[in-house]
């Protein structure tokens, strides 16, 4: 009934592209004032969690694409953040190019990494999914331990520091546009037919596995640029930090946010990353409440909490009301 | 010359033979049903011409060309269209998107032109949204094109998904029980929108039906199967008198279900 | 010759861990179609019941056979009460929605419950020996340890018994029916409530047993040892064939062969990413396991 999705804007003109573009602009702009400007006057803390959520908001990203909108449940999350953080931090190390070039490189090393796991997993149905990318996550941190070019257990140390406010941010917003112009484009309306029915969708002669291993390469790539931006963030890295319960930890993100929604999703990830800093008792007991909102997200409100809406929904002036037919 | 031939087509399910020896040959632009008593394997038989099902034995032809072992999605793209027994809508898209998605295939531009909304993407998603709306129009449901698919009535639903098919712009289309669930006016409104297609859109349409009203009256011919195997294939007016397919329906009151 | 024969000896009594909790992944599957990613937690959770129960009794200090009898039927028990709870609990309210959505559900009662331990557990806990333990020497670097004579009897026994109760009893019957389809066993009649919680229970004591082996051999317990060790007998039933009680048996012997082998002869420290390397082979070519049915998709 009122839940089906929100009435998705008539076809992008020319005209609210360019105005698109321009928001971009002044919005990269703001965030560089920002970094210029405020960010020397603000408590290193703050700025410390307003990056931390930065980082977690292109996390959340990519999986919200990959399972809210596209169905598929990936529970490796993590081990495409590793790939990424690891490439970004052995450029930054060897090649002497700038710190943001190895991010970039990381996020095309996670893509990669993505087609290699998503080819042969995404041909079958969600539940082995879920196990080939945990047991990917798990082979990454296994293989990190014992490459000691990658540093073993002990992890990667003297990187660059790179991923300042302004850098990160520039990302988010990337990211941010990327995704949600995919989500909002002929791309997208596949991503979601394959979530709601797939083998209607092979009737119509669009091919699934195709479509889910875009979205999934998509996912990855941003992951691993939030990896990148990890690796250049604290000057090191280690494997432990991007083990399973990373992964879960995004996958909450995304969950509680709601399925189906970009926004959500990234409201609960500001708001996860800002609660234990805030809460600070709250933060040894981070993973009890995470799975307690899980479990009771599922059976009370399986939808997450904005329920396939995004929060701009919720302000647009024609109600719900009008998708109710005759 | 026949648009899709069966030949000796069957699958078994473990020791099950859900068809067997199966020929069918549909003549282009025709109107063809497929009907038989529940659990006689015609909603098999479309997933074996769909490539849901592998057939286990026997070939299948569309155009002259085998299409065995294609895939659904290489099937549907060389032309064959259907609609599902229990409808399959996209639930969480709107009318006009589960429309336009058909129409992917179609594209020209690449992902990355579609996120930097790139011109020839925009005159894409232009051309889609505008074939979308004008094929949902001809259907009557341009009113409710933004709304939710699921939000629609059950009757609409099985009209949405008939409009969805033919966006793929299909030769061949399969209707699999277009009118169960409706009522006896629905279902004749169907039979006229179905005639209406297959005029309109030129394609050749094969169809599973358990009301008999709507398969004598508008298909041209008829084959019926039992138990997996065909036990009669000819012209409404041969099905109706002949004794085997009487018999294969026996146990309910035959005459008036067959003639009604 | 008798290094071969060490690692096969030593990866059976692995192997036979992975087949006992793998049985469980492989029934609830088999009956609801759910990865209960929370069945390794179960196990996890047998291991430091039975800890918590030899202190308690005072088995630890004083081991007796009657003891370590308790030690062993409570911390079954416990895991089955356990195994029903979170059927009860978590998943059987979400019966009737999306599998998407009772994964979720089990990764967040495997969490929460792995979490738990953590904070009460600590990080790892050393398990008493509660039996005699003995090295027979056979031959020179070949040598058979007490504790994989009991691994081996007790895991036979059990699964004499799981073949007993499948095959021969009412309630098997009702369980093979539910796996078989849930809908139709409950027009005929079948309690599915009741058989879906017997099945927990079945598997969870299943977890319970290979916990306490595992502990007895092992002589360390960790809250974490239910994610590793889970996920490797999920990858053991899924080998098998998910849903086939013979596949996960199969299963669980050959994942625990080819990491023995694979640490014994090449490197110990990639032995974790074997499990995954089979997993994704086997879904490469035979996605459906070594004993499974493949399945096909009513449209």
């Amino acid at each position: 009934m009122a839940d089906a999705s929100p009435p998705r804007p008539a076809p992008i003109s020319l005209r609210g592209t360019l105005l698109g573009y321009l928001a971009f602009a002044v919005a990269i702009a703001a965030v560089w004032g920002i970094d210029v400007y405020a960010v020397p006057w603000t408590d290193p803390y703050l700025t410390d969690i307003v990056i931390r959520i930065g980082m977690a908001l292109l996390a959340v990203m990519g999986l919200a694409l990959v399972l809210g909108f596209t169905g598929q449940f990936s529970l490796g999350h993590a081990g495409f953040m590793a790939v990424g953080a690891y490439a970004a931090a052995m450029m930054s190390l060897h090649s002497g190019l700038h710190p943001m070039i190895g991010v970039l490189v990381g996020g095309f090393a996670a893509a990669v990494a993505g087609v290699v796991v998503g080819l042969p997993s995404l041909r079958l149905t969600g539940d082995y999914l879920a196990v080939v990318t945990l047991g990917f996550n798990g082979i990454i941190i296994v293989l990190i331990q014992n490459a000691p070019v990658l540093g073993g257990a002990a992890g990667l140390t003297g990187l660059p520091v790179a991923t300042t406010f302004g850098w990160t941010f520039t990302w988010v917003l990337l990211g941010g546009l990327f995704i949600r112009n995919l989500l909002t484009s002929a791309h997208g309306r596949v991503f979601e037919a394959v979530r709601d029915n797939e083998i209607a969708l092979r009737s119509l002669g669009v091919d699934t596995t195709r479509a889910k291993v875009v979205a999934f390469v998509v996912g990855a790539f941003w992951a691993g640029i939030a990896g990148g931006l990890l690796a250049h963030y604290r000057a090191s890295i280690f494997p432990s930090q991007f083990q399973f319960d990373r992964s879960i930890e995004i996958l909450a993100m995304v969950v509680l946010g709601g399925t189906g929604s970009l926004s959500g999703p990234l409201l609960s990830a500001a708001v996860l990353t800002a609660l234990p800093e805030v809460l600070r008792p709250v933060a040894e007991y981070r993973m009890v409440i995470y799975s307690l909102l899980l479990i009771g997200m599922m059976i009370l409100r399986p939808k997450g909490l904005l329920g396939g809406k995004e929060i701009s929904d919720f302000f647009r002036r024609r109600p719900a009301a009008k998708k109710e037919a005759a | 010359m026949s648009i899709l031939e069966l030949r000796k087509a069957g699958i078994r399910f473990g020791g099950l033979r859900a068809v067997c020896d199966l020929d069918l040959s549909l003549p282009e632009g025709c109107l063809y049903g497929l009907i038989g008593p529940n659990g006689a394997g015609k909603t098999t038989v479309f997933n074996l011409i769909t490539g849901i099902y592998l057939p286990t034995e026997g070939d299948i032809l569309f155009q002259g060309k085998s299409i065995v072992g294609m895939g659904p999605t290489r099937i549907a793209a060389a032309g064959i269209g259907r609609t599902f027994q229990n409808i399959r809508l996209f639930s969480g898209l709107s009318v006009l998107d589960n429309v336009k998605v058909a129409f992917h295939r179609h594209l020209h531009a690449n992902l990355f032109e579609a996120v930097l909304r790139a011109p020839r993407y925009l005159a894409d998603e232009a051309r889609a949204d505008a074939e979308a709306r004008q094929l949902l129009d001809t259907f009557g449901l341009l009113p409710m094109a933004e709304y939710g698919a699921e939000s629609l009535p059950y009757g609409l639903r099985r009209r949405l998904e008939i409009a969805r098919a033919l966006a793929t712009k299909p030769k061949l289309l399969l209707l699999d029980e277009p009118a169960a669930g409706m009522n006896p006016s629905e279902a004749d409104e169907l039979m006229h929108l179905i005639r209406w297609v297959r005029e309109t859109f030129g394609v050749t349409i094969l169809l599973i039906e358990h009301h008999m009203a709507v398969v004598m009256g508008i298909c041209e011919r008829i084959t019926v199967l039992d138990h997996g195997a065909r036990i009669a294939e000819g012209t409404p007016d041969e099905i109706r008198k002949d004794p085997v397919v009487i018999e294969a329906y026996l146990g309910t009151d035959v005459h008036t279900q067959v003639t009604a | 010759m008798t290094l071969f024969l060490q690692q096969l000896i030593n990866g059976l009594s692995l192997g036979a861990i992975y087949a006992l909790i793998a049985l469980g992944y492989t029934m609830v599957y088999g009956t609801l179609q759910l990865i209960n990613f929370a069945h390794g937690e179960v196990y996890m959770m047998g291991a430091f019941a039975a800890l918590y129960l030899a202190r308690f009794l005072g088995v630890d200090t004083n081991p007796t056979i009657p003891g370590v009898i308790v030690v062993a039927v409570g911390a079954m028990t416990f895991c089955a009460v356990l195994g029903m709870t979170i059927e009860r609990v978590a998943y059987r309210p979400l019966r009737r929605s999306s599998r998407l959505n009772m994964l979720i559900t089990a990764i967040g009662v495997s969490l929460l419950l792995q979490n738990v331990g953590l904070l009460a557990f600590g990080a790892l806990q050393s398990f008493p020996s509660l039996l005699p333990e003995a090295k027979w020497q056979i031959a020179d670097g070949l040598a058979l340890r007490s504790q994989d004579v009991l691994t081996f009897s007790v895991t036979i026994a059990l699964m004499l018994g799981l073949h007993h109760i499948v095959e021969r009893t009412q309630i098997g019957r009702a369980m093979r029916a539910v796996s078989h389809s849930r809908d139709t066993a409950a027009l005929m009649g079948i309690p599915v409530d009741r058989v879906v919680s017997f099945t927990f229970a079945i598997g969870s004591v299943l977890a319970g047993a290979a916990a306490l082996l595992i502990a007895l051999d092992k002589h360390t317990i960790r809250p974490d040892m239910g994610m590793t060790g889970g996920l490797k007998a999920f990858v053991a039933a899924v080998l098998g064939g998910i849903g086939s009680i013979p596949g996960a048996v199969a299963g669980g012997l050959l994942l625990g062969l080819a990491e023995t082998f694979v640490s014994g002869y090449l490197a110990s420290t990639y032995r974790d990413a074997i499990a995954f390397l089979l997993l994704i082979g086997i879904l490469l070519y035979k996605p459906s396991g070594l004993f499974g049915k493949s399945t096909v998709e009513k449209v």
